[in-house]
């Protein structure tokens, strides 16, 4: 299984990058016959989200965010979030926003490499907890969107994977997808505002991301001319949010 | 469509507390827990602390809110106590760097059916204030002079928020120096204006309706007559608490004004569950 990774990451306009509140795992080595990749959304009125949301990327990309793994997962990541934001003395401002805890939503990709010598597709599964969203691309057209379908299932509260509450709710949060690969296939790992923009205008949007998936100054003049752009009734087409893309096309 | 702008650093908007502190402000709560001054101070205070940790972003306090606090009673001015005495309009994050810390002993669950008191600090701001009459007229005067000095700084702004706490009892009827301040607008829509009224009939509380007609009395209904109707991007934002009908206005009968920073696009809300 060879993979072609590229990883896109603007902060909402207004904002340094060091503000921003996406995560995006880092590409396994090459050669693993199994492969994760995660984006997470920390949620932007919680507390130390972009770490939280660092914390969850990072388990997943090494398998720790699967199956029956996952509530004693979360349950180390959040004490590793509450040592962080508790380890030395903060404004009472700050140590209120910890009592409400940190939040964000997740989607993970793990792709499992064919047999060798085999014709068959490679498989994949997917998991998503609140509308981080895995779009699944082949020959130009969009195959699957997981786990929102259309435009309007993007609101303001998304369902988060919070850094307070009990660790047996994610899996009653999560949704998981499965399906095949085959050689060429482009997987894309999205933040919600680009994923609402991407259900909004399906075909010219594939079109549009391929032909920036670039350089990062290619990403970034795309997102600035979409942040421009409006609708009829004068609302950005695309919302001014952090946006974080993960590429991974598969061969 | 109107009010749809982005609330950011970039483009902040502009929020006016108007605080009743005539004499009538002294008068008890009929359920026994204080003066309305008391309850007033706490609703300010509340509002400025949830306003402040819903802008926090790690450590820093975002300034998408440049706030102002008028009190009307014996004079009608800038209400700010402290450090902040005098200003008439505040970026937030310097808000959030002087109040006075108190502590109080609060009762929390015990998970179990049980209470047990836990002492608690919290930020005050602003102190019970209860002396001389009710120019509340004034006080509408004095925010929309606030407010056109913010639109001509600040034309593209989301509308500024002007939020009146009283038990609407005013001198005079308010009615025309609030549509004047109504009328005041930014490129996005015009000026907002909410009331919170704390009310020495008592009563459940009553938020966000579409008529005065289950209003218990005159002092309700005018306050409720002074409330802008909510924009639908509000009443959307509000929706994981409250299904607004389309006329609902922006007014509170003996409860607080808190849940009004859900209904503001900052950014992702953590929904309660």
């Amino acid at each position: 299984m060879q993979l072609l990774v590229r990883q896109y990451v603007v902060p909402k306009e207004g904002n340094s990058e060091s503000e921003c509140e996406d995560a995006c795992s880092d590409p396994m080595p090459d050669g693993q016959l199994i492969q994760h990749f995660a984006v997470a959304d920390g949620a932007t009125t919680s507390a130390f989200s972009r770490y939280w949301a660092t914390l969850l990327v990072s388990a997943y990309s090494v398998g720790d965010f699967l199956g029956d793994k996952i509530e004693d997962c979360v349950s180390e990541l959040q004490r590793q979030w509450h040592e962080h934001a508790t380890g030395r003395a903060r404004s009472w401002f700050v140590k209120e926003k910890i009592l409400g805890g940190a939040h964000a939503t997740l989607v993970g990709l793990t792709l499992f490499d064919k047999e060798a010598d085999s014709d068959l597709a490679g498989k994949w599964r997917a998991l998503a907890v609140g509308d981080a969203c895995l779009f699944h691309v082949r020959n130009g057209n969009l195959l699957e969107s997981f786990p929102i379908l259309d435009a309007k299932g993007f609101d303001n509260s998304p369902v988060l994977i919070s850094s307070i509450h009990p660790p047996s709710r994610v899996k009653s949060d999560l949704l998981e997808r499965e399906g095949d690969w085959l050689p060429g296939d482009i997987f894309l790992l999205m933040t919600d505002a680009i994923s609402s923009w991407l259900l909004s205008n399906h075909k010219e949007g594939v079109d549009l991301l391929e032909r920036h998936a670039g350089t990062k100054e290619d990403f970034q003049h795309l997102i600035d001319e979409l942040r421009k752009a409006r609708d009829l009734e004068g609302v950005p087409i695309l919302k001014n949010d952090d946006v974080t893309l993960m590429r991974i096309e598969v061969s | 469509m109107a009010y749809t702008a982005e609330i950011s650093r970039n483009n902040p908007t502009c929020l006016v507390f108007m605080i009743d502190q005539s004499g009538s402000m002294a008068d008890a709560l009929p359920d026994g827990s204080g003066q309305k001054a008391n309850a007033v101070a706490d609703a300010i205070n509340k509002l400025l602390q949830n306003f402040i940790v819903r802008n926090t972003a790690t450590e820093v306090v975002y300034d998408r809110f440049h706030i102002s606090v008028i009190g009307y009673g014996t004079t009608v001015g800038p209400a700010f106590g402290g450090a902040l005495k005098g200003e008439g309009i505040v970026p937030l994050s310097v808000i959030a760097e002087h109040p006075r810390m108190e502590s109080r002993m609060k009762k929390m669950s015990d998970g179990a059916g049980g209470v047990f008191e836990q002492q608690v600090t919290f930020p005050v701001w602003f102190d019970p204030i209860a002396n001389g009459s009710t120019p509340m007229g004034q006080a509408f005067d004095q925010a929309a002079a606030v407010v056109s000095g913010w639109l001509s700084a600040h034309p593209g702004c989301f509308p500024p928020i002007v939020l009146n706490i009283s038990d609407g009892e005013p001198d005079a009827d308010p009615t025309s120096e609030a549509d004047r301040l109504k009328r005041l607008s930014s490129n996005d829509g015009e000026v907002l204006v909410f009331n919170a009224h704390v009310s020495s009939e008592g009563g459940a509380p009553i938020k966000y309706p579409e008529s005065d007609a289950g209003l218990p009395n005159p002092n309700a209904k005018l306050l409720y007559k002074l409330s802008s109707v909510l924009p639908q991007k509000m009443r959307d934002l509000a929706k994981p608490e409250f299904q607004l009908p389309e006329n609902s206005r922006g007014f509170v009968y003996n409860g607080d004004l808190v849940d009004i920073i859900n209904f503001l696009d900052i950014g992702t809300r953590v929904a309660a569950r």
